[in-house]
């Protein structure tokens, strides 16, 4: 297997004032690749939320708690409202995962730093979810922490 | 004195934001090749080296550059910038080549020789 020597941009991404929406309404949040291990950014991220607040959903086909939550193996194994699906797997991983959004009715897709996906992008946005990508949830909500909770 | 070296050569990329570019690219005198980059892509950071040592062999010659997407979305947006690294030799003002993906120091040199 070769590394591909580039990096996709999004072609599209939230707003400002949308990705400020997305976070001001939310109440739950899955992520999904959340690590048990306190120096990985899905645990410090994940952790920064629950404190600001958040409901956090671990999913994770490997764990079974973290953060005092109940891990699940797959979104769709969530038996509760999903407002967010935060994302911290490989970028071809997403498509399956922007199935799994669109099929809980989750209301955004947001993917960390370095995670774009362009057609999956389209995909989620033409079922009427939000979408922001490459970019961390935990930098735009402290960005944006005099508005949002 | 490798360190040393290393950091003499740092200071001669330019960074360059939203507000700064038009006036250190478009307006700029001698030629110049900008990189579109962000910290999160590996590819990235692998041309940033190589784009010190160019920086450093064009000396006086030509301008390096970098912008980093993330902070410059409307840059990105106005260049069409899908992918990084991408890199964009202006000269006049105008995008003279375009490189996307990891590139080799001795083709930007080259390229920014027959810009000259």
């Amino acid at each position: 297997m070769t590394m591909s020597d580039t990096c996709d941009m999004p072609l599209q991404n939230a707003t400002p004032d949308e990705v400020q929406t997305i976070l001001a309404t939310a109440k739950t949040i899955a992520v999904v690749g959340l690590s048990d291990k306190p120096d990985r950014d899905s645990y410090r991220v994940a952790a920064y939320l629950q404190q600001r607040g958040y409901r956090i959903v671990p999913i994770n086909p490997n764990l079974s708690e973290v953060l005092g939550e109940k891990v699940y193996g797959s979104l769709r194994d969530v038996r509760e409202p999903v407002d967010i699906v935060d994302i911290f797997r490989k970028p071809q991983t997403v498509p399956g995962l922007v199935e799994e959004a669109i099929a809980i009715g989750a209301k955004a897709v947001w993917m960390q730093n370095g995670i774009v996906h362009n057609a999956a992008a389209d995909k989620a946005r033409g079922a009427g979810l939000k979408v922001v990508m490459s970019r961390c949830i935990m930098v735009e909500h402290r960005r944006l922490s005099s508005s949002v909770p | 004195m490798k360190l040393k070296l290393s950091q003499q050569n740092m200071k001669d990329i330019v960074e360059l934001s939203e507000r700064n570019f038009d006036a250190q690219v478009l307006n700029a005198a001698s030629p110049v090749l900008v990189d579109f980059w962000a910290p999160w892509c590996g590819p990235c950071k692998m041309q940033l080296p190589i784009l010190e040592a160019v920086a450093g062999r064009m000396s006086g010659q030509a301008v390096v550059a970098k912008v980093n997407v993330d902070d410059a979305p409307n840059l990105a947006g106005r260049y069409g910038i899908t992918s990084i690294p991408t890199l964009l030799l202006f000269k006049g003002g105008k995008v003279a080549r375009q490189f996307v993906g990891l590139q080799m120091e001795s083709a930007l040199v080259a390229a920014l020789e027959a810009t000259k």
